[in-house]
């Protein structure tokens, strides 16, 4: 991506003013992701699934049982 | 990265090697309509597009167009192969195999292959595909000049992470739980607030968990009271007992969770169209396809057996996915929806199957209803969940529905105790339910706002994109103006551009200003001539921005729908626009090709003539001469009237020309007739004024060249009579021609310097033009 990612911070302040109930946790992970491998290439469903799952956790949310136990 | 040349073997028109030389020039290749100069742009197509041709791709021409690329005459032991040599002296070579595959070796620095084919070539038929082509394909066409794919790729993924994270989070299916535990509350409760059903629950609590004050947590209070209220049940008379089980059965709403199940299989069966059945049956397969597809760059598609590229084919395999999403969610509702059929039909199995109720069934099991309890007891609810047909399920309906009213009927006159505990359980059970869903909302209240959050982001940087094509879409519109205010100078058309479309993401289209209206698209106004004129500009303008790139242009015949005003504007645009780039010019226009000769500088710029094609064994040839007598000279044998007449033409717009450039006065001419003048009427010019002003350099001074004014002065005499015969009574033999055309070309050799092999044009202090030597002078 861009050599000046600053937009990319602004983007992310943006949106999470829309979504207060974002972590602070998901803002940090989210920033890099934008500035690297989201950029870099269509990720694949696993790899989705793994940034998904990471960015649930830093939500602080409960996975679902059924989910806990796999 | 220049290239010097083109090497083609039996490649496409080619037969033994022959080769392309630009020398890291720019170059005017001229050659008649099937000459074979249409190979070379092939060749820079075939190593641009990974082994296709656009004009090749058709049904007849293979699958890897092995039928189409190679000669039809190639022999057996030879393979077409293509060289192309650059300006660090690399060499990129590429060998076709017999089934159309090919290897290619060398010029891993230069990496043509990664080159745009959209901005490197020009050919007649893509003029306008640009502006022909949908908004979206024009956004598609231009992302890589905006340098925003990364951006888009980002989007993307940003889209499917927020989908992934609905999934992982189970967003969906705890939207439908809250939903179901909302119609509970409200069928317990009405419409009672929080502190309201917490009052209840404590109420209850007081009730019968008297000896449990010191528990204030509200689940745990419901807890304590469905244990409580549980154990008093347990506690009752039979009776008593008899009316609970007969109040839990009356309770269960069958009709409703059938009716659920109904209308989810209504909605899936209109969604279930054939071609939706289809379209099932394709992902099915393809999904399975792309998970080996590895590093394949092209593969077949199982669907239609087509080949395409390995991208194309999972964009196409995610958007069908995307789009059988919604059926795949209908499917996953009609399934809640059975679930919860079976499990009711399970509690009043349970319930009805109770000792308690032994006395009431025996009571009531007469008749019909002896039939009814009959077939609950034989159901089977797993079955049920495999096959929940229609008709299953009317089944079940008329046979289960009329137990629960006997239910309902009996549960009516429960002594009131019995009904205050019933319904103490009943509050419990969904106070306890609503209570503990509030940690359900708070969760799916963070899943929604981390999607939400994504979403935004996902916006955030197509706004982003957005803005910053924008800025790069003004620059390549400014250009495009420019550009076309080169080739259209003082016409009403003006404010040629690009615009983004407002009404949708990823697109773009063309606007301009016609006679002070503004247009949407060319399309509503301009030419077809006027169309690849812009075509050809924003073309230019797009190759403009790869400038520091220094990639060669090719363009191929691209004016033949523009009048030859326009067509003299395209060498200044070339010199004004592109002098510091490698520029091949391919033309059947041979007028064109030689004002080109004529006007461009000829340390930039070389020109090549291609001989006419003969057969597929003797191939692509050139022509030794830069003008174009090779075209009059192959018809000399079959028709010879033809090939006086093309050596006549050939000389009328050679002569108008070099007069043009030697400032040749005639006397003026009415209406369009000085446009038109004859090859003899220069001559007679050149030959009257070179006697005083055409001279040659000798030992010491110069001398009238009297050479030169023999030789026009055959040449004209020749035209005068022979090419007349061959205008108007056809006539001309063989050699008669052979003898013209060569008259024709040693007079106009004269123009040029036997030394220094240039024209005798370049202006030397306003007094007379002589060639770079200046061996010659006029």
């Amino acid at each position: 991506m861009s050599n000046n990612d600053q937009w990319i911070t602004i983007r992310v302040a943006e949106a999470r003013e829309h979504h207060p109930l974002v972590t602070e946790a998901v803002s940090a992970r989210i920033g890099p992701l934008l500035n690297g491998e989201l950029s870099e290439r269509t990720l694949p469903p696993t790899r989705l699934t793994a940034v998904a799952k990471a960015l649930i956790a830093d939500m602080a949310l409960a996975p679902p049982k059924a989910e806990a136990t796999q | 990265m220049r290239i010097k040349s083109i090497q083609l073997e039996w490649f496409r028109g080619a037969a033994d090697p022959v080769t392309l030389e630009p020398d890291c020039k720019s170059l005017v290749v001229y050659g008649a309509n099937g000459s074979g100069k249409s190979s070379f742009v092939d060749a820079v197509e075939y190593v641009l597009s990974d082994g296709k041709i656009g004009h090749l791709s058709n049904e007849y021409s293979g699958r890897h167009q092995e039928k189409a690329v190679p000669n039809t005459h190639k022999p057996k032991a030879r393979k077409a192969s293509l060289r192309i040599k650059f300006k660090d002296d690399s060499e990129l070579k590429t060998e076709i195999n017999e089934n159309g595959s090919f290897t290619s070796t060398g010029a891993e620095a230069v990496a043509m292959g990664t080159w745009d084919y959209r901005r490197t070539v020009l050919r007649q038929d893509e003029v306008s595909r640009f502006i022909h082509d949908t908004k979206g394909n024009k956004y598609s066409a231009l992302l890589p000049l905006l340098g925003l794919d990364q951006m888009e790729v980002a989007a993307e993924n940003l889209r499917q992470l927020a989908r992934s994270i609905e999934n992982e989070s189970k967003l969906k299916e705890r939207r439908i739980i809250l939903t179901q535990i909302g119609e509970t509350r409200k069928t317990a409760f009405g419409t009672h607030s929080d502190d309201q059903i917490l009052k209840t629950i404590e109420d209850l609590h007081t009730k019968y968990c008297a000896d449990k004050a010191a528990t204030k947590d509200p689940l745990s209070r419901c807890k304590e009271l469905e244990t409580a209220v549980n154990m008093r049940m347990a506690r009752s008379s039979a009776d008593q007992r008899r009316h609970f089980i007969l109040q839990a059965a009356a309770e269960l709403n069958l009709k409703a969770h059938g009716d659920a199940v109904r209308a989810a299989s209504m909605k899936l069966a209109s969604a279930m169209e054939p071609l939706i059945a289809e379209k099932l049956d394709v992902l099915l397969k393809t999904v399975a396809f792309v998970d080996k597809l590895g590093d394949a760059k092209e593969v077949k598609c199982p669907a239609c057996g087509r080949s395409i590229s390995t991208d194309d084919f999972q964009a196409h395999v995610t958007a069908e996915r995307e789009r059988l999403q919604e059926i795949i969610d209908t499917f996953n509702e009609r399934k809640t929806a059975i679930g919860i059929l079976c499990h009711t039909v399970n509690s009043l199995k349970d319930n009805l199957g109770k000792a308690d109720v032994k006395s009431w069934r025996d009571e009531v099991a007469t008749g019909v209803l002896a039939d009814n309890f009959a077939y609950m007891d034989g159901l089977n609810a797993e079955a049920l969940r495999a096959s929940c047909g229609d008709e299953n399920q009317t089944a079940l309906e008329g046979k289960l529905l009329p137990l629960i009213a006997a239910a309902v009927s009996a549960s009516k006159d429960a002594p009131p105790d019995a009904q205050a505990l019933s319904t103490a359980k009943r509050t419990t059970e969904a106070g306890k339910d609503v209570i503990a869903a509030k940690d359900q909302a708070a969760t799916a209240a963070l899943a929604e706002a981390l999607v939400g959050f994504i979403n935004s982001l996902e916006q955030g940087v197509r706004k982003e994109i957005r803005l910053r094509s924008q800025t790069v879409i003004d620059e390549i519109s400014a250009d495009i103006q420019t550009m076309w205010a080169t080739l259209h100078p003082g016409q009403a058309i003006e404010n040629v551009g690009l615009y983004l479309s407002e009404d949708a993401d990823k697109a773009i289209d063309i606007r301009l200003r016609f006679y002070g209206v503004e247009q949407d698209s060319p399309r509503l106004t301009l030419s077809e001539g006027y169309r690849n004129s812009l075509g050809l500009c924003i073309f230019l303008a797009m190759a403009k921005r790869e400038a520091d790139k220094d990639r060669p242009l090719f363009l191929d015949d691209i004016v033949v729908s523009l009048d030859r005003n326009h067509r003299g504007m395209i060498q200044e645009l070339l010199v004004k626009e592109f002098s510091g780039r490698q520029v091949v010019v391919l033309t059947h226009d041979r007028e064109w090709y030689t004002e080109l000769r004529q006007q461009l500088d000829t340390k930039c710029w070389g020109f090549k003539v291609l001989l006419p094609y003969e057969t597929p064994d003797i191939g692509i040839r050139w022509s030794h001469k830069t003008t174009t007598f090779g075209d009059a000279r192959a018809q000399v044998l079959a028709r010879p009237d033809s090939a006086g007449n093309d050596a006549r033409k050939i000389m009328d717009v050679e002569l108008a020309l070099i007069a043009d450039r030697l400032q040749i006065r005639l006397p003026y001419l009415r209406a369009d007739k000085n446009d038109k003048r004859m090859a003899h009427e220069f001559l007679e010019r050149f030959i009257a004024d070179g006697k005083t002003c055409f001279k040659k350099k000798g030992e010491t001074e110069y001398s009238v060249h009297t050479d030169a004014i023999d030789a026009w002065g055959e040449a004209d005499r020749l035209l005068i009579s022979w090419a007349n015969r061959a205008s108007h009574t056809f006539d001309l033999v063989g050699p008669e021609a052979t003898k013209l055309i060569d008259a024709c070309e040693k007079a106009l050799d004269f123009f040029k310097c036997s030394s220094c092999g240039m024209g005798v044009s370049l202006a030397k202090a306003d007094k007379w033009f002589q060639c770079q030597c200046g061996q010659i002078r006029w």
